[in-house]
């Protein structure tokens, strides 16, 4: 059995506020393993931005531990975060941020590029990702020209280009209609049953269902069973 | 009551015995709708007592099965039956019952159950999904469960709604029925 592609251990964090820090994650143990898709749950403020956060390196841990691949990530050490973004981690945000000025390729590519690979290998590597999520044949056009779905599959292809085994997504439907949320959930389950690690944060029940797991989340913890005990005699 | 005119539907073509309408019955409803062949020779007598169908004689290949054709009746009634909606459902519904139960008294607590319900339907919807996606591509079992899927999701759009209405603020609940212990 192989490390989770990502874990979180007894994670803590907190962000600044008005009357000082608050604690947006508080405790949460979680793993994604390779070939799953997981949900995380919960109304906003609930901290699934901070974890989504957390697994790429834009959030520190006050204590606590994550790790990519088995491999703890030192907390602050940017420099190396900002390689695993490059190389292990790809995120896909709820607005839709592609660059205008260039094609869908070079998009896909960009990452990889700022990475200094090569540009024959970047260049095949986002045409292989354009083709996984069904994009092959629009990689000249330019973002403008494409639909909200579509945008956000080059998105998802620009997570993924390269040998990324991480993927989050953070209310990746956010900005699409209904049919066109499910078909874009239906692709982030496609690539896990393919063999990414993909961790989607939503609100959205629906969506989430279409995880292999659903975590919910409640101020920053695994929320429990949100069913209380009855007193007896209570219920007339 | 649908099984009288399920038959009827299945006795458009030509006159069948009690055993085929039985075995086509399943196979037209994917499977999830079984009939023994004395139910459904108990029916075919009933429609035949109304005027909606009407004996025809015996299978040439085995002369103890019955055969029944559909009379003029019989598919006047199908045309109507397939083309009137359902009688509606809702009024009784168990999910209905267990949230408006409870937000009667204390809406505070429904949300709670409200949000218990939720994470069972969305584990169920997991399910279904799993299974459409293992499924091959058999036109009547893909139509059969997307009907299931569509009427999860819209008990989950329900609760969503229903969250949305019930009040948030503890203290305003009026008589407090439940502990909290979260």
């Amino acid at each position: 059995m192989s490390a989770p592609v990502l874990q979180l251990d007894q994670v803590v964090a907190e962000r600044p506020a008005g009357r000082g820090p608050v604690r947006v994650v508080d405790g949460l143990s979680l793993t994604v393993d390779r070939g799953e898709l997981v949900a995380l749950m919960g109304p906003s403020g609930s901290g699934k931005t901070s974890v989504i956060h957390l697994a790429c390196g834009l959030l520190v841990p006050s204590s606590g531990c994550v790790s990519l691949l088995g491999a703890p990530r030192p907390p602050g050490d940017q420099a190396g975060w900002a390689a695993a973004r490059r190389r292990i981690v790809g995120v896909v945000h709820q607005r839709l941020d592609l660059l205008p000025g260039l094609s869908v390729l070079d998009n896909v590519a960009l990452p990889l590029l700022l990475d200094r690979v090569p540009v024959r290998r970047s260049l095949a590597a986002a045409r292989e990702a354009l083709d996984r999520v069904g994009l092959a044949e629009l990689v000249s056009v330019s973002p403008a020209e494409l639909s909200g779905g579509e945008q956000q599959q080059v998105a998802i292809a620009r997570a993924t280009a390269g040998d990324r085994k991480l993927l989050l997504a953070d209310e990746p439907t956010a900005a699409l209609d209904t049919r066109t949320a499910e078909h874009v959930v239906e692709l982030l389950a496609r690539l896990a049953a393919d063999g990414a690690a993909v961790l989607m944060a939503t609100h959205d029940t629906r969506l989430a269902s279409w995880a292999d797991r659903v975590v919910y989340l409640r101020d920053g913890r695994e929320a429990d069973d949100p069913m209380p005990e009855l007193i007896p005699g209570s219920l007339r | 009551m649908s099984v009288p005119d399920g038959l009827l539907v299945l006795l458009q073509d030509e006159p069948k015995h009690g055993y085929q309408l039985a075995t086509e019955f399943a196979e037209r409803t994917a499977g999830r709708w079984n009939l023994n062949t004395g139910q459904v020779y108990t029916t075919l007598d009933r429609l035949a007592r109304d005027g909606f169908v009407e004996a025809d004689g015996t299978d040439p290949a085995d002369a103890r099965r019955r055969l029944y054709r559909l009379s003029d009746e019989g598919r006047a009634r199908s045309r109507r039956w397939l083309s009137e909606a359902p009688e509606a459902p809702a009024a009784r519904d168990e999910l209905v019952l267990r949230v408006l139960l409870v937000a009667a008294v204390d809406p505070h607590t429904a949300r709670l159950v409200v949000d218990a319900q939720r994470r069972q339907l969305v584990a169920r919807l997991q399910l279904m999904r799993r299974e459409q996606r293992t499924a091959g591509a058999d036109l009547l079992h893909r139509l059969a469960s997307d009907a299931g899927v569509t009427r999860v999701e819209a008990d989950l759009r329900w609760l969503d709604l229903c969250e949305e209405r019930l009040p948030t603020d503890p203290t305003s609940r009026t008589r407090p029925i439940i502990q909290e212990d979260l």
